[in-house]
C-alpha cells in the first residue's frame, strides 16, 4: 500500500536534511501512529508522500505508483488516492459544509463540473455529502457555513472530505492536537473505525503516546536529531512500544 | 446595437499599429512637456496660495471656519468641470488646463494641509503664543517647521496626481496630451492615438517609480519650482477676449433648466448610477480571471508578470481617456461610460484581487490540492472563497469611486448627468450648463458624504489603491 525506502528530503538551501534515510511500510487496513517532538519531520514526511516536496534520494510508492517521478495529471491522480487531514485550519471557512465535503471529489471531477457544483449542486451530490457526514456524525450541518462550526466539527468535515475522496491511504497530521482529550479520543476512534471498515491504510502523527498505543496497531517514534545525531536517529523509525 | 458593436470591433483594428515614426514622436514631445509643465505650474500656484490659506485655518484665525468650508466645497467640484469652465473663460489651450489645475489643487492642498496643521502638536505653539506673538506669526514660526516633512511628502503625492489630472483636463480642450489625443481621434488619426496612449502609460509608469524615489529624496521636488514658474509665464492667460469671457460668465447666471430638462433629471440620475454599477460589475467580471492569471500562487511567475503588466496598462489610462476612445468606437452614450469605467477599474481591481489571492492562508489551499484537484478547481474551491471577503471590500470601494467617476466621464459624452452638462456646453446654453455644474457638484458631495457614513458604519479605515 505505502512503501518508503531510505527517504531523504532536504528543503532548498538548507544544510541539514529534514528527513534522512527513513524507511516505512503500511499495509491495507493497517493503522500506524508516528509520535515524536515538533520539528522531527512528521509534516515533511506527509507532504513528501503527497508529492508536495521534492525527494532528494530514496523512494516512496503508493499503491505501486512512484511519487518522485510522477508529474501533472498522474500526480493529481496519485494525490486523489492519498487523503490528508491536518491538525486544523484546513477546511475553507467561507464555503458551506457540503462544498467542503465534496471538495474530496475534485480529483475525479472536471473543472467545469467543479464550477457547476459550486453554483448549482445536484441532489445526488448533496446525498453523497450527507452520507459522508452521517458517517462522521454531523449530517445536520450539511448546509451550515463551515466557519461557524466548532473545532471538533470542522475536523469531522475534514474527515468526511477524506471519505468522499475514496482514498487507498489516509494520512492524518496531528488530527487531534487542537481538541480536548475526550473529543480527541472520540475522533481517533472514528478515524480508526472508518479506515478499518474500508480497508484503508492509516498513517497518523500524534503527540500523545498513550492515545497512540490505545488506538493503533503499530507505534513508531521519529526523532529529531542534531547535526551529528540526526543520521543515526533517522536511519529507521524506532518501534516505540 | 449589435451593428454598432460589430463596427466598433472593426474600428479597434484601425488603432494598430501605433505610429512610432520619429517625426511623430518628436511632434508628440510638445504636448508631453506641456502636460508636465501644466502640472508643475498648477501645483506651484496651489502651494503658494493653498499653504498660506491652510496656515490661516491651522492658526484658527477669524473666518477660518468659513474658509475651510469653502475649500471643501471647491474640492468637491470635479477637475473636469473646472476645466470646462476655464476653457470657456480663458479659451482653449494649456492656460485653461493649468488654471483648472491651480484652482482644484489649491483647494486640495489647502484642505489637506489645514488638516495636517490642525493635527500638529499644539504644546510648542502655546509656548510661542505665550510670548505675546500674533496669530499669524505663531502660524509662520510654529506650524510650518513642525510639519515640513509631511508637507514635502504630500507635495510629492499631489504632483503625481496633478500630472494625471493634467492629461484629463486636456480632454475638454485644456491643452497637453489630452487635447492632442482628442485632436487625433477627431482627425481619425487612430494610429497616432495609440502612440499617445502608449506615451501616457509610460509617463504614468515613470511617475510611479519617480514618486517612490522622491519619497526617499523629497527635496528634489524643489527642482520643479523653476519649471512651474516658467510654465506659469509661458501659459499665462492672455485675457484678450476679456469681454467675451465676461459675457460667457454672465450667460451662466442665473442657472436655469427648461421644464423638459427638469423632467429628464430622474432618468439621468438613474443612468449615472447605472453606469457606475454596470461599470463596476464589468470590472469585477474582467478582474477575477485576470487576477487569477496574475497571482503568483496560481500561475508561473513569467505569466503572472505579463498579466500584471496588462493590468498596469488598463489602470494607467484614466477613465476619461478610455471614455474618449470608447465614444469614438461605440458612439456617444452610457455604454461608452460603462466600458470606460469597466476597463480602468478592471486594472485597479485585478491588481487588488491578485494581492488578496496571494495573501490567503496556505493550509486550506494545500488541503484542496491534496485531493488531487486541478489548478482551476483549487482556485474555485480554495483561493477565491478564502479571498472573497477582501475582494468584496475592494469592490465596494471601487463602486463608491465609480459613482463619482460616472458623473465625470459623462462630460466627454459618455452618458448620464455629465453628458447633459456636455451637451449644454456644446450648444452654448450656459445657463443650463451652470445648472448641471451645480447638480453634479451636489451629487458628488452627496456620494462623498454617503460613502464617508458607510465607511464609518463598517469601520473601514481608508481606500487602498
Amino acid at each position: 500500500m505505502l512503501e518508503i525506502e531510505n527517504l531523504t528530503v532536504r528543503y532548498g538551501g538548507t544544510a541539514l536534511p529534514a528527513l534522512q534515510g527513513l524507511s516505512l511500510a503500511v499495509e491495507p487496513g493497517e493503522r500506524v501512529a508516528i509520535i515524536g517532538p515538533s520539528g522531527a519531520g512528521k509534516t515533511t514526511l506527509f507532504r513528501a508522500i503527497g508529492g508536495f516536496v521534492p525527494i532528494e534520494s530514496g523512494r516512496i510508492a503508493v499503491a505501486g505508483m512512484d511519487v518522485g517521478s510522477t508529474r501533472g495529471r498522474r500526480l493529481r491522480d496519485l494525490r486523489r488516492r492519498v487523503a490528508m487531514i491536518a491538525q486544523r485550519h484546513d477546511v475553507v471557512e467561507r464555503l458551506r459544509v457540503y462544498q467542503n465535503v465534496m471538495a474530496g471529489a475534485l480529483g475525479r471531477w472536471s473543472a467545469l463540473r467543479a464550477f457547476r457544483f459550486l453554483l448549482w449542486p445536484l441532489g445526488s451530490e448533496l446525498d453523497e455529502a450527507r452520507a459522508a457526514l452521517e458517517r462522521v456524525g454531523i449530517p445536520e450541518k450539511l448546509h451550515d457555513r463551515t466557519g461557524a462550526l466548532s473545532g471538533g466539527q470542522q475536523q469531522r468535515v475534514a474527515i468526511a472530505r477524506a471519505l468522499v475522496q475514496k482514498p487507498v491511504m489516509l494520512l492524518a497530521d496531528e488530527p487531534v492536537a487542537s481538541l480536548d482529550p475526550a473529543l480527541a479520543d472520540h475522533i481517533l476512534s472514528l478515524l480508526c473505525g472508518l479506515t478499518r471498515e474500508a480497508g484503508i491504510g492509516l498513517l497518523c502523527s500524534l503527540h500523545q503516546h498513550d492515545l497512540a498505543r490505545q488506538h493503533f496497531d503499530r507505534v513508531l517514534r521519529l526523532e529529531r536529531g542534531d547535526a551529528a545525531g540526526r543520521a543515526a536517529a533517522n536511519a529507521g523509525l524506532v518501534a516505540a512500544s | 446595437m449589435t451593428g454598432g458593436l460589430g463596427s466598433a470591433l472593426g474600428l479597434i483594428g484601425a488603432f494598430f499599429p501605433p505610429d512610432l515614426s520619429l517625426s511623430y514622436l518628436g511632434a508628440a514631445l510638445v504636448p508631453v512637456v506641456q502636460t508636465i509643465a501644466m502640472a508643475a505650474g498648477g501645483m506651484l500656484i496651489a502651494c503658494l496660495v493653498g499653504v498660506p490659506l491652510a496656515m490661516v485655518i491651522g492658526a484658527r484665525l477669524p473666518g477660518s471656519g468659513i474658509l475651510y468650508g469653502a475649500l471643501s466645497a471647491v474640492r468637491a467640484v470635479p477637475d473636469l468641470t473646472l476645466a470646462i469652465l476655464c476653457v470657456i473663460v480663458v479659451g482653449l489651450g494649456p492656460a485653461a488646463g493649468m488654471s483648472a489645475l491651480a484652482v482644484f489643487y489649491t483647494a486640495m492642498v489647502g484642505k489637506v494641509f489645514a488638516d495636517l496643521f490642525r493635527a500638529a502638536d499644539w504644546r510648542p505653539l502655546e509656548a510661542l503664543r505665550a510670548t505675546g506673538a500674533s496669530g499669524l506669526s505663531v502660524a509662520l514660526f510654529g506650524l510650518f517647521p513642525l510639519t515640513l516633512n509631511d508637507l514635502i511628502s504630500m507635495g510629492c503625492y499631489s504632483f503625481e496626481c496633478a500630472v494625471r489630472a493634467a492629461v484629463i483636463v486636456g480632454a475638454v480642450g485644456g491643452g497637453g496630451l489630452g487635447t492632442e489625443l482628442v485632436g487625433t481621434l477627431n482627425a481619425f488619426d487612430y494610429h497616432r492615438a495609440t502612440t499617445l496612449i502608449i506615451i501616457l502609460v509610460l509617463i504614468v509608469t515613470a511617475l510611479d517609480s519617480l514618486s517612490w524615489w522622491l519619497r526617499r529624496n523629497p527635496r528634489v521636488i524643489l527642482l520643479f519650482v523653476p519649471l512651474g514658474a516658467a510654465a506659469l509665464w509661458t501659459y499665462r492667460p492672455e485675457m484678450v477676449a476679456l469681454r467675451h469671457a465676461a459675457s460667457a460668465i454672465g450667460a451662466m447666471f442665473p442657472p436655469a433648466l427648461p421644464q423638459g430638462a427638469i423632467n429628464r433629471l430622474p432618468r439621468l440620475f438613474i443612468e449615472t448610477v447605472f453606469i457606475a454599477v454596470a461599470g463596476t460589475a464589468l470590472a469585477a467580471a474582467l478582474a477575477i480571471p485576470l487576477a487569477l492569471a496574475s497571482a503568483r500562487n496560481m500561475v508561473p511567475v513569467p505569466v503572472a508578470s505579463a498579466v500584471r503588466a496588462l493590468l498596469e496598462t488598463l489602470r494607467a489610462v484614466p477613465e476619461v481617456i478610455w471614455g474618449l476612445i470608447l465614444v469614438t468606437l461605440i458612439g456617444v452614450g452610457p455604454i461608452a461610460g460603462v466600458f470606460a469605467l469597466g476597463i480602468h477599474s478592471a486594472g485597479v481591481l485585478g491588481k487588488l484581487y491578485a494581492e488578496s489571492c496571494e495573501n490567503v492562508r496556505l493550509a486550506p489551499v494545500q488541503a484542496i490540492e491534496s485531493t488531487g484537484a486541478g489548478r482551476l478547481a483549487v482556485a474555485f474551491f480554495g483561493i477565491v472563497p478564502l479571498a472573497s471577503g477582501a475582494m468584496a471590500v475592494h469592490t465596494l470601494f471601487r463602486l463608491e469611486w465609480n459613482l463619482r467617476a460616472a458623473t465625470v466621464v459623462g462630460m466627454i459624452g459618455a452618458g448620464g448627468i455629465g453628458q447633459a452638462l456636455y451637451n449644454a456646453q456644446q450648444l452654448f446654453f450656459y445657463d443650463q450648463m451652470m445648472a448641471y455644474v451645480l447638480i453634479t457638484w451636489a451629487m458628488v458631495m452627496l456620494s462623498d458624504a454617503l460613502s464617508a457614513r458607510t465607511r464609518r458604519h463598517f469601520g473601514w479605515a481608508h481606500v487602498i489603491g
